[in-house]
């Protein structure tokens, strides 16, 4: 009977095994930051990620320590598929942007100030609007995406600051969308400018009526800071497109000609030296 | 002392953590007994299908018989799942199928085929399926995805040692393919992702599971003590993301006499290397068997079973209630129901 023994010493090995159990200690970190993010606990997960992306490179502490921002500034994966979509969505051509309601709207308040306009400021505000058709256009492909109040975007941005130089594809795609949804949150507000634009070229067009010589209306509009606006959203379409070719290799040159479109709406945007804005010279 | 020396480090050479998956998913069997009775089938006689749990029951078979059966699940739509991943199909519907769930899957199919008489049996089944999935972190849902599929073969010896002892070894040798990943939404979404994170792997195994039963004849209640060890073996190919330790579990079972039908009771100790709590390693068992009607209920601290089985001139066909609790990865107490359905031919 001396195997009965044997087997018996067998599974008092097993069970001194057992008796170790599974301790908390043994439980991967990331596991823990990925819990505190399911709890709401965004400032517990950020400070343990940030600490542990230094000593951990698997790809997906960084995307893990991203998306804890990203749930910081609200953004939540309830209706994933949205997101897809917009992704899928078809590009902005020259033709659907001159068919834009803001661009045909702008197009019929400009010629009918032409006059006390003059031709240059005219083609600069033409260039102005088709630029803020383009992105009209890209606002209704992305307006599913959900809206991330200002006071909550730099966490955005530091979560798309985290994945910039990630190894994976998946990290790069996350970061397209973290940048997608920054886009669509910033055109919501954006299009305030545009709208003053639009307001004092309908109050010129009125004005204009009463006193053809007055050319100080279009003086409120803060027009340096709306030309930095329009350029901070011309790089970010620009960072969206080289993410998402990193994650798509096979669309690179869809993505490149998209880029090059980019691009020569970024050109066109007018320095404005001869528009009436507030750096004009009629308005200092 | 030899054996238990080389067992030792045998134990230690293949413990080792990685992904948390159940390892009932990716190592247990599929089958009515193993689901309805749990750990107590290696302590107890209530056999309702297939081969016996502990190999060393083989040697009280006193009849021959062939069996065949299908067991599945009512989450068998993750079937689909299984098939396309293993097979390089997945499309963006798996993802989808995926990413839609809000708390961990779990999936389990089998078909098998076996013959058992007195002190052997043999066993095959050509196709298991087994699926867990774990979705967690709401900002950017990460997954923990195992789907397998294996072809198994089981062989039993028994043998009556002396001083109402029988002894057992079983023989399993199983040939899966799996994938065990763990990935974000958006790495399953990108070109290539398949290459990536859906990369198929294969592996081999041989198991020697011994067992052990104590069984007086003539006894009013017909004691049994059992011991039994399993998933004691080797593989061709060794992943860290799947380990192999084994486990031994230490049973007792009484058949108490009763007016009418068959009662019998057991318990089993589990000795394993991973667990929360001690109480998760004790499970007990009942089985009533009433002419054709055959009733089984099994508990441990965190999980139920009850299950009915219907006997018909060798066609069986039962139902199994599937009841888990578990602390999920957001520490609250979460639970799992599941209900399993066989039906099997006895020739």
């Amino acid at each position: 009977m001396a195997w009965v023994y044997q087997l018996f010493i067998a599974v008092l090995f097993l069970s001194n095994l057992s008796c170790q159990g599974q301790k908390a200690a043994d439980r991967d970190p990331l596991a823990d930051s990925n819990q505190k993010i399911d709890k709401g606990d965004y400032d517990g997960a950020i400070a343990q990620l940030e600490e542990l992306r230094t000593k951990d490179a698997r790809p997906l502490v960084k995307s893990a320590l991203a998306s804890a921002y990203a749930g910081r500034a609200g953004l939540k994966v309830e209706k994933l598929w949205d997101f897809v979509k917009a992704l899928n969505a078809p590009p902005v051509t020259e033709e659907s942007v001159k068919k834009s309601s803001v661009f045909l709207q702008s197009q019929d308040l400009i010629s009918k100030n032409a006059l006390v306009l003059g031709k240059s400021s005219e083609n600069e505000l033409e260039q102005l609007a088709q630029s803020m058709a383009a992105f009209q256009e890209y606002r209704l492909k992305i307006e599913s995406l959900p809206y991330i109040p200002q006071n909550k975007r730099n966490d955005l941005r530091l979560g798309a600051a985290v994945l910039k130089d990630a190894d994976s594809k998946g990290a790069h795609l996350y970061r397209a969308i973290l940048n997608l949804v920054f886009l669509r949150s910033e055109l919501q507000d954006g299009f305030k400018y545009w709208g003053d634009v639009s307001e004092e070229l309908k109050k010129l067009d009125s004005e204009n009526r009463k006193n053809p010589k007055n050319k100080q209306i279009l003086c409120s509009v803060k027009i340096s800071e709306f030309q930095d606006w329009l350029d901070q959203q011309f790089d970010r379409v620009t960072d969206i497109s080289e993410d998402l070719r990193f994650s798509f290799p096979s669309k690179s040159e869809e993505m490149i000609a998209f880029d090059k479109s980019i691009k020569k709406y970024q050109d066109e945007v007018p320095r404005l030296e001869h528009t009436l804005f507030s750096n004009s010279k009629e308005c200092r | 002392m030899k054996t238990a020396g080389f067992l030792g480090l045998l134990l230690m050479a293949l413990s080792a953590q990685g992904i948390e998956v159940p390892r009932s998913i990716p190592l247990g069997t599929s089958d009515f007994t193993h689901r309805s009775l749990g750990t107590t089938c290696y302590s107890m006689d209530a056999v309702v299908d297939g081969l016996p749990c502990n190999p060393a029951f083989a040697a009280k078979e006193r009849k021959a018989q062939l069996q065949t059966h299908i067991f599945f699940g009512n989450n068998v739509s993750y079937a689909q799942d299984v098939n396309d991943i293993l097979n390089n199909q997945t499309n963006q519907k798996n993802i989808e199928h995926l990413f839609n769930q809000t708390r961990s899957s779990e999936m389990e199919a089998n078909v098998e085929a076996g013959f058992l008489t007195e002190k052997f049996g043999i066993s095959f089944s050509p196709y298991r399926l087994s699926y867990y999935s774990l979705i967690r972190n709401s900002a950017l849902p990460v997954i923990t995805l195992y789907a397998g599929q294996e072809q198994v073969i089981r062989t039993q010896l028994a043998s009556y040692v002396q001083d109402d002892f029988y002894f057992g070894l079983q023989l399993r040798g199983v040939q899966r393919r799996f994938i065990l990943s763990e990935f974000t939404l958006t790495d399953a979404l990108v070109e290539n992702s398949q290459e990536d994170i859906f990369r198929v792997r294969e592996q081999k195994a041989l198991y020697f599971e011994p067992g052990l039963l104590w069984a007086p004849e003539e006894q009013a209640w017909s004691p049994q003590v059992s011991l039994t060890v399993t998933q004691l073996g080797a593989v061709d190919k060794k992943y860290t993301e799947l380990p192999a330790s084994p486990e031994a579990h230490l049973g007792t079972s009484v058949k108490p006499p009763i007016t009418y039908g068959e009662l019998e009771l057991g318990t089993t100790f589990t000795a394993q290397s991973r667990y929360e709590k001690w109480t998760e390693l004790i499970r007990v068992g009942v089985s009533y068997k009433l002419g054709a009607t055959q009733y089984v209920a099994s508990a441990t601290e965190n999980q139920y079973d009850l299950a009915f089985l219907l006997h018909y001139k060798g066609v069986r066909g039962g139902l199994t209630y599937d009841f888990r609790k578990f602390v999920n990865l957001v520490g609250e107490s979460d639970e799992v129901r599941t209900i399993y359905s066989q039906i099997g031919i006895e020739i």
